[in-house]
């Protein structure tokens, strides 16, 4: 197997900006240092609460905003550092699908507008060859080739994400980012669209960066899985070993956290105290330490690096050190 | 399985809303039982009336909305029945609510610990100074950390957790008998939500709350209730205690439900899916609401299913299910 995307070192800061004249007062480290593989025709999941950083680094991969710092290596070339042609090149190979497909549709367009935008953009073919591209691209996803001129209200939840999905698609890509994309769905529509990436990831060979803050479902797409918190990975590991055996005190944190379905196992929880901290002013040395169980004086002191441990690499003292209290 | 009398009894409640496309039967004859110190939950997907049958309780029925049918009472009282200006002591007082989103059920321009205050000078008839050491009692009562600044906070200046906490402040300020908490933990984070329940299975404890928990997740379900009815297209499909429920479902509906999720202890190549979607209240299916996206009708055909509508009937102690396959004979 080898690496699709290799993310190498990407910061995205952004600066406050405050008072009359608009000075920088500070910066928000919003993604700090993410180093990670994903390899071909595989799915990374990327699990974490609000204010992670998941969504700036989605978009600093399909280059909404560029990097602080770091590359980003698609196909074993440079895409961040590349000159504009090859940018857009490697551009359609990576897709995005958002969370609200009630707002990332232009209402007014009939749908196979929005679905061959990409197309027509990069300027490929006449309109019968976008008809056709649409057409296909609909049944692929499973809707009705006659939806191609309904509008956007005239679908349900569940089939405004397969638009979505299908917006994606007709780029051929090769990489899909797939930012919380059953959120705002219903489970039993969930179960649809979890189903239809699955099955769109085994035909196209297609990789995958799927990110969600539901555990159960990264559970339930994921090969490899990523955890952040405040902006740093604090975990990286193959999906069976993170939820069988996670090392993060917030990986464990968040994994018993979240409810299960099943009223015998009720109410063994490992409780958090505390809050996310504010990413502007983020404490000194493990950013977790203030909720952590775990933490002594190093923590507070000493950011921790992540550090590989059998298949999974984390980033934190008390592991490194073996200590359980 | 509480003898004691219910506190809060919905008998047969309808609640519609006339639309240009029709009569939308929101909620359409739900009927419970609610007992001092219990949770139920109700479960279910956009759109099955789970909200509407709690609005309905609470007397806040938006335009066009309107409670066509049934009898909902608080103890003794007959709340359909009341006067606005009578419904106004109850509601907030001994009946309260908490929203899925606290950011805007919170209003922006006054500080919470004026918000909470007015609480406990609109239904107890406290002066302000009294209201305002009240407000910091139920403050430290739901966790606020340094209550004393936070009091003088606006809700902006709150995070979603914090906001939430000061939402179930204000709910059990007065200790009402009865908390209905409609989706109080979606807009947040995993690890918040895990506090905001601990926090309210705490109150109860203490203050012996009947609560109505109302969510799409089965999670908190599973987590949460003492009993569960679930609800589908305006109607309570099926209706059991909680460990019943996840054992042993009956109604096609919950089942398909509970294979469509995924779980962290399980490794499945594929979900369950249920086909189609829920039918649009305006122009509902004649037989079973379910009828149409019911995969196990198709193992076993019942004629009833798609031409009379099932009842909501009793198939084992204290469990009961609305499906023409489990009940009919």
């Amino acid at each position: 197997m080898n690496a699709l995307l290799e993310i190498r070192g990407i910061k995205k800061t952004f600066p406050v900006r405050k008072g009359l004249f608009q000075r920088v007062k500070g910066h928000v480290n919003a993604v700090r240092d993410v180093t990670v593989d994903i390899e071909r025709g595989t799915t990374l999941g990327l699990v974490g609460e609000s204010g992670c950083g998941k969504s700036t680094l989605a978009k600093v991969l399909v280059g909404l905003y560029p990097p602080s710092e770091g590359e980003i290596r698609f196909n074993g070339k440079p895409i961040i550092r590349a000159e504009a042609t090859e940018r857009i090149d490697t551009a359609r190979s990576i897709q995005i699908v958002f969370q609200d497909p009630y707002s990332s549709l232009d209402p007014r367009l009939p749908i196979w507008r929005s679905i061959a935008e990409g197309l027509s953009i990069h300027h490929e073919g006449d309109a019968s060859t976008l008809w056709r591209r649409v057409g296909e691209i609909l049944e692929l996803v499973g809707l009705p080739p006659n939806a191609a001129d309904r509008y956007p209200h005239e679908f349900s939840g569940g089939q405004r994400q397969r638009i979505g999905v299908a917006r994606a698609l007709i780029m051929d890509p090769e990489f899909i980012i797939c930012d919380e994309p059953t959120s705002a769905l219903d489970v039993s529509v969930q179960a649809q669209i979890l189903n239809l990436l699955k099955r769109l990831q085994e035909e196209l060979n297609l990789t995958l960066l799927f990110i969600s803050h539901n555990l159960s479902v990264i559970r339930h797409v994921a090969d490899k899985v990523m955890v952040m918190y405040l902006g740093a990975v604090v975990e990286i590991a193959p999906a069976r070993q993170l939820f069988n055996a996670p090392l993060h005190p917030y990986t464990r944190a968040l994994l018993s956290a979240t409810p299960i379905a099943d009223p015998k196992l009720r109410g063994r929880r490992i409780k958090l105290e505390g809050e996310l901290p504010s990413p502007i002013n983020p404490p000194p040395g493990c950013t977790f330490h203030p909720r952590c169980p775990l933490a002594n004086d190093r923590c507070k002191r000493e950011e921790p690096r992540l550090k590989p441990k059998g298949d999974a690499s984390v980033a934190c003292h008390a592991v490194e050190e073996g200590r359980t209290e | 399985m509480n003898a004691a009398a219910p506190i809060l009894t919905v008998k047969d409640l309808s609640t519609w809303f006339d639309t240009r496309a029709g009569t939308a039967k929101a909620v359409d004859g739900v009927s419970f039982e609610l007992h001092a110190g219990e949770t139920l939950c109700v479960v279910g997907e956009s759109g099955c009336g789970k909200s509407i049958t709690a609005l309905s309780i609470m007397g806040l029925i938006p335009r066009p909305g309107r409670i066509v049918n049934g009898q909902i009472l608080f103890k003794e009282l007959d709340l359909l029945a009341l006067k606005e200006r009578e419904f106004a002591k109850v509601r907030g007082n001994r009946i309260s609510m908490i929203f899925q989103d606290p950011s805007s059920a919170l209003n922006p321009v006054h500080t919470v610990g004026d918000q909470i205050a007015e609480v406990f000078t609109l239904h107890m008839g406290l002066s302000s100074a009294e209201a305002h050491k009240s407000a910091l009692g139920v403050m430290k009562a739901v966790g606020i950390p340094d209550p004393e600044t936070r009091m003088k906070a606006y809700p902006h200046e709150m995070s979603g957790g914090m906001a939430q906490r000061i939402m179930i402040a204000m709910a059990l300020a007065c200790e009402p008998e009865v908390l209905i908490a409609d989706e109080p933990t979606t807009a947040l984070d995993v690890t918040i939500q895990a506090q905001i329940l601990e926090l309210m299975r705490d109150l109860q404890d203490r203050f012996e709350t009947a609560t109505i928990l109302i969510t799409h997740d089965l999670g908190i379900v599973a987590e949460m209730a003492d009993r569960v009815a679930v609800m589908y297209a305006g109607q309570v499909v099926e209706f059991a205690d909680v460990v019943t429920l996840f054992d042993n479902p009956q109604h096609p509906y919950t089942r398909a439900l509970m294979r469509s999720i995924p779980t962290i202890g399980a490794e499945q190549e594929m979900l369950e899916v249920i086909e189609g979607r829920v039918p649009p209240l305006t122009n509902l299916p004649k037989g079973c609401r379910f009828a149409p996206r019911c995969a196990e009708r198709k193992e076993t055909p019942d004629p009833r299913c798609e031409t009379e509508a099932p009842e909501l009937i009793d198939i084992a102690a204290a469990h009961s299910c609305r499906c023409w396959l489990r009940t009919g004979q």
